[in-house]
């Protein structure tokens, strides 16, 4: 770690970076453990600044209306404008990393790091759109990285699955049949094993795709539920 | 850094510290009425954030149901011993509202209308007081930097703007806002991650 590798986690945080140098450090944190940690050091130090800002109550009319929100788990519909421009933005592959990796950090003291064995970087990379028609709360982009001799893919949180419900990660060679990779978590970023007789399919030009499945992953050993995010493993 | 005085007892911070880990720890397990009074404690500094980021009301109050979805959903990861309740929020705040301003392809922020120009925000002493130690810290740190970079950082920090939008409001090219915070951000960590 260069002091610039360190003052670019600093940006990072403070949201200085253009879209396109934010996609590619956010992409970095799912290569790199120390940039990982640099960016959850960078963030436990910087957040207690928030006290610095004044409060504001909110209008009263939010209250039920976020108690509403919270029982629907995931309204198909968007929002007023800022769900529609959020989705514009998301078109182009750049921003589509950039609404996802670390996701917002949700976690501030130096997180679990989302890393491979120190010094791999992963040989190939993905990065999954929301599939037409799915737009949904809590549903964006996902990025992903693949370790292929070790079998290891690591899903960037942002599935956007409801409660009770699984999201399953799929691995589609051209003109075969979905084979499960296995289950993303529910919270963070996911860390999934291939099965060894899957990891021939972790490969540029297949298709990864991640459905909504029962509790549990799909009883059937096809996608039974809806796919919500689609795309192709390319090199790194 | 200069504590201003304060009108409750460190007990008593400790104690709302602690009702307000509670509340989003249940919150965690799923408890509504746990939400409800997680909501009812931290709305108005959430809606502070997110106001002063989006510079727009309507706007300001999407962001804060997003982000009070998402506390829901993800109230489960919280970890007490990692962060005070009140910066993990914030963080979740913090970046739906900067993601916000993002996806808008960066509409000028904070019109003077809606919002004063706060330089130097004043604290909000309680809040501070809740998690005193890494509050101190940083507040220290930035102090010990000269005038303008603490002034760069701290705007980017509190209205979330880019390097882009830093360097056309101070009037100076984009290359040089970068290295005035650059050697600012090389200096201040030196500051924060000294343990002594």
């Amino acid at each position: 770690m260069t002091p610039d590798d360190r003052a670019l986690a600093a940006e990072l945080v403070l949201g200085l970076l253009d879209d396109a140098e934010q996609a590619a450090a956010r992409a970095r944190m799912l290569s790199d453990r120390a940039f990982a940690a640099e960016v959850a050091h960078w963030q436990a130090w910087l957040m207690p600044l928030a006290h610095g800002w004044p409060e504001e109550a909110p209008p009263p009319a939010l209250e039920p209306r976020i108690m509403a929100a919270i029982d629907t788990p995931l309204p198909g519909a968007t929002r007023r404008g800022w769900a529609r421009a959020a989705g514009l933005a998301a078109v182009a592959l750049a921003a589509a990393i950039v609404a996802l990796v670390a996701g917002p950090f949700h976690t501030s003291a130096p997180a679990p790091a989302p890393a491979p064995a120190v010094g791999e970087r992963p040989a190939l990379l993905a990065a999954l759109a929301v599939t037409d028609g799915q737009q949904a709360e809590g549903r964006g982009a996902l990025a992903v990285a693949i370790e292929p001799e070790a079998g290891v893919v690591r899903v960037s949180p942002g599935a956007g699955v409801p409660a009770r419900r699984s999201a399953e990660l799929w691995a589609i060679a051209e003109g075969r049949a979905p084979v499960s990779l296995g289950l993303l978590a529910a919270d963070g970023t996911s860390r999934v094993t291939v099965p060894a007789a899957a990891r021939a399919l972790l490969r540029s030009g297949v298709t990864l795709a991640v459905s909504v499945e029962p509790e549990g992953g799909s009883p059937t050993g096809a996608p039974t539920g809806p796919v919500v995010a689609a795309g192709v493993i390319a090199a790194g | 850094m200069a504590v201003p005085s304060l009108s409750a007892s460190a007990t008593e911070l400790a104690e709302r510290r602690r009702i307000l880990t509670h509340a989003l720890v249940e919150t965690g397990a799923e408890d509504r009425a746990a939400f409800q009074r997680l909501y009812r404690l931290t709305s108005a500094k959430l809606f502070g954030i997110c106001l002063r980021i989006c510079g727009e009301r309507q706007a300001a109050e999407d962001v804060l149901q997003e982000v009070y979805v998402q506390v829901w959903r993800r109230a489960g990861a919280y970890e007490p011993g990692r962060a005070s309740p009140i910066t993990w929020l914030a963080t979740i705040a913090r970046n739906r509202a900067l993601d916000w301003r993002r996806a808008q392809g960066r509409a000028p922020v904070t019109s003077d209308a809606v919002l004063p120009e706060v330089a130097d925000p004043s604290p909000d002493a309680e809040a501070a007081m809740l998690d005193a130690d890494a509050t101190a810290r940083v507040g220290h740190c930035l102090e010990q930097l000269e005038a303008r970079q603490r002034s760069a950082i701290r705007t980017a920090f509190f209205d979330g703007v880019t390097y882009a939008e830093l360097a056309m409001r101070e009037a100076v090219p984009l290359g040089t806002m970068k290295s005035i915070v650059r050697r600012a951000l090389i200096r201040l960590r030196g500051c924060l991650s000294d343990d002594a």
